[in-house]
């Protein structure tokens, strides 16, 4: 028996990454997956993974900052599985730069697509559960909307936004069956992030920032992402959860001359 | 005029680093000071500098209830009340926890926890006894943010400071006493004697986004403003007086090529 036998669940940014490993992962545990992306044609491989997988898929073309596409998500993903239990809110547009250069247009294309884009998704899919009383959103934010994340454009700005708005559809709509969550990855080895993780030095460099000493795997968010979306996180709402392997804690880490035990030092104070 | 004209303002461990620095600019801006600490000598020759008519030293051991209620009575004694308190004893016992003992734990949290609750709770009676408005300041860090490996207790005990301060604030906000805390970066003072060393201080100065560290002054000038009326409206809050040290995590990340 799965933790979302039944369920009909709905991704955006299902065609890679997280989002694909979300999908799996849910029809892995009994789910149907509505696989909404701008890249319908990886969003076709992901549906097939989920048919592999045990699941009903379909494919939805989105683009989510448009609200037309948000509402006709939800209308595709009804005719075709009667209903939606669950939503995981994962599109994001990355466009890196230093805020004194950005440019209009990139702050608002990331915030469009990654902030206005899961307020849409969330608000239309969540009238659906609401109507019916029960059914869990679960945003995708960063160890950025923790921690400022500088060189990353409107990135950081975009997910801690992300943060804020599940907690307020968690306070808006918990007390009408409606949770609402969001899981903060760390450093994810993902198509979006394989730029960075192809060089072997740069790799190394980024497992050793993590306390862990290692980064993660995209089936480590959908782990947490599929308990959020499941029965058995009933009582857990408006909450962020951290699964980065400690990074957004481990500033302290990179404090030289830390080394207490073997150096003399003098705590002359008292 | 000084803006603390009339005041009393009470600094446990006061003798030294940020609590010296204080005690020091509060009577600048015209206020009295009693100076607590267990280091007597140090306490002693810091009231000597700052002056005997605005300035009282006594020792105490802020873990004994006694002693605390001893430091509101010499304020009143000497200077007619006590106005604010700056809670920042503490006593470093690093150490890794897998091996950290029981003592180890004790004395950072007696000290540094224990020890904020009880002056905190006599000055407060004190306040609230003789209806008077009042402001306490407690040291919190960066370590309270962050976890600080091999710090022993240290960094939980500057989380708990924290929700101590904000706990005493929505308590004693329809007295009018505000309480908040402070977290502190990187500061020069003897209890970082390591900063002597130019190679760590180097690093250290390297890891905090405004390219320093901080001095005694940096977090003095904090606690003034959150004593001072200018805070009116502040309480059950941390300021981060860090360089912006405790939000740069991202900054030790490799390789940010983004395309």
């Amino acid at each position: 028996m799965g933790m979302l036998d039944g369920k009909k669940i709905v991704v955006t940014g299902g065609a890679s990454g997280i989002g694909r490993a979300t999908c799996v992962l849910a029809a892995t545990e009994g789910a149907d997956v509505a696989v909404a992306d701008i890249d319908l044609e990886r969003a076709a491989e992901t549906a097939e993974l989920v048919r592999a997988a045990g699941g009903t898929a379909i494919t939805i073309e989105i683009d989510t900052s448009k609200k037309a596409d948000a509402d006709r998500m939800v209308a595709e993903t009804l005719a075709a599985f009667g209903t939606i239990d669950g939503i995981v809110c994962g599109a994001i547009k990355l466009v890196p730069g230093k805020l004194e250069e950005l440019p209009e247009e990139d702050w608002d294309m990331v915030i469009d697509i990654g902030l206005k884009g899961y307020f849409l998704c969330a608000q239309a899919a969540g009238r659906v559960m609401l109507d019916k009383g029960a059914g869990s959103i679960v945003f995708l934010s960063s160890v950025g909307g923790v921690q400022a994340y500088n060189g990353a454009g409107a990135y950081s700005i975009a997910k801690a936004g992300a943060i804020m708005l599940g907690k307020l559809f968690g306070v808006e709509w918990g007390g009408r069956g409606v949770r609402a969550n969001t899981v903060c990855p760390g450093q994810i080895r993902t198509p979006m992030t394989e730029a960075m993780f192809a060089d072997p030095e740069i790799a190394a460099g980024r497992a050793a920032v993590v306390p862990m000493g290692r980064v993660g795997l995209p089936e480590e968010i959908a782990e947490a992402c599929v308990f959020l979306l499941s029965d058995r996180a009933s009582y857990v709402n408006a909450d962020s959860m951290q699964v980065d392997g400690g990074q957004a804690e481990s500033k302290m880490m990179h404090t030289p001359g830390r080394n207490w035990g073997g150096k003399k030092m003098d705590y002359s104070t008292n | 005029m000084g803006r603390f004209e009339g005041k009393v303002c009470i600094v446990t461990g006061g003798a030294s680093g940020i609590g010296a620095k204080t005690a020091e600019m509060f009577v600048e801006q015209g206020g009295c000071v009693v100076v607590t600490d267990v280091n007597d000598a140090a306490g002693e020759k810091l009231v000597g500098d700052i002056g005997a008519s605005k300035a009282a030293y006594l020792h105490l051991d802020v873990t004994d209830p006694d002693a605390c209620q001893a430091g509101v009575d010499l304020a009143v004694e000497k200077f007619g009340s006590v106005d604010y308190l700056l809670n920042s004893a503490v006593k470093m016992a690093p150490g890794m926890l897998k091996d950290l003992s029981l003592a180890d734990w004790n004395t950072m949290v007696n000290i540094g926890l224990t020890g904020s609750f009880l002056m905190t709770q006599a000055v407060g009676n004190w306040l609230i006894e003789n209806e008077r408005p009042g402001s306490v300041v407690m040291m919190s860090s960066i370590g309270g943010r962050q976890p600080y490996g091999m710090s022993g207790a240290y960094s939980t005990v500057k989380a708990a400071v924290k929700m101590l301060a904000d706990h005493f604030g929505i308590e004693w906000g329809g007295y009018n006493i505000r309480v908040n805390s402070i977290v502190a970066g990187h500061i020069e003072t003897p209890l970082t004697a390591y900063l002597k060393d130019p190679e760590i201080k180097r690093g250290r100065s390297e890891v905090t986004p405004l390219g320093r560290v901080g001095q005694p002054v940096d977090i003095a000038n904090a606690v003034l403003f959150l004593f001072s009326d200018e805070a009116d409206y502040v309480t059950a809050t941390a300021l981060n007086v860090d360089g912006g040290i405790t939000r740069s995590v991202m900054n030790h990340m490799p390789g940010r090529k983004w395309s």
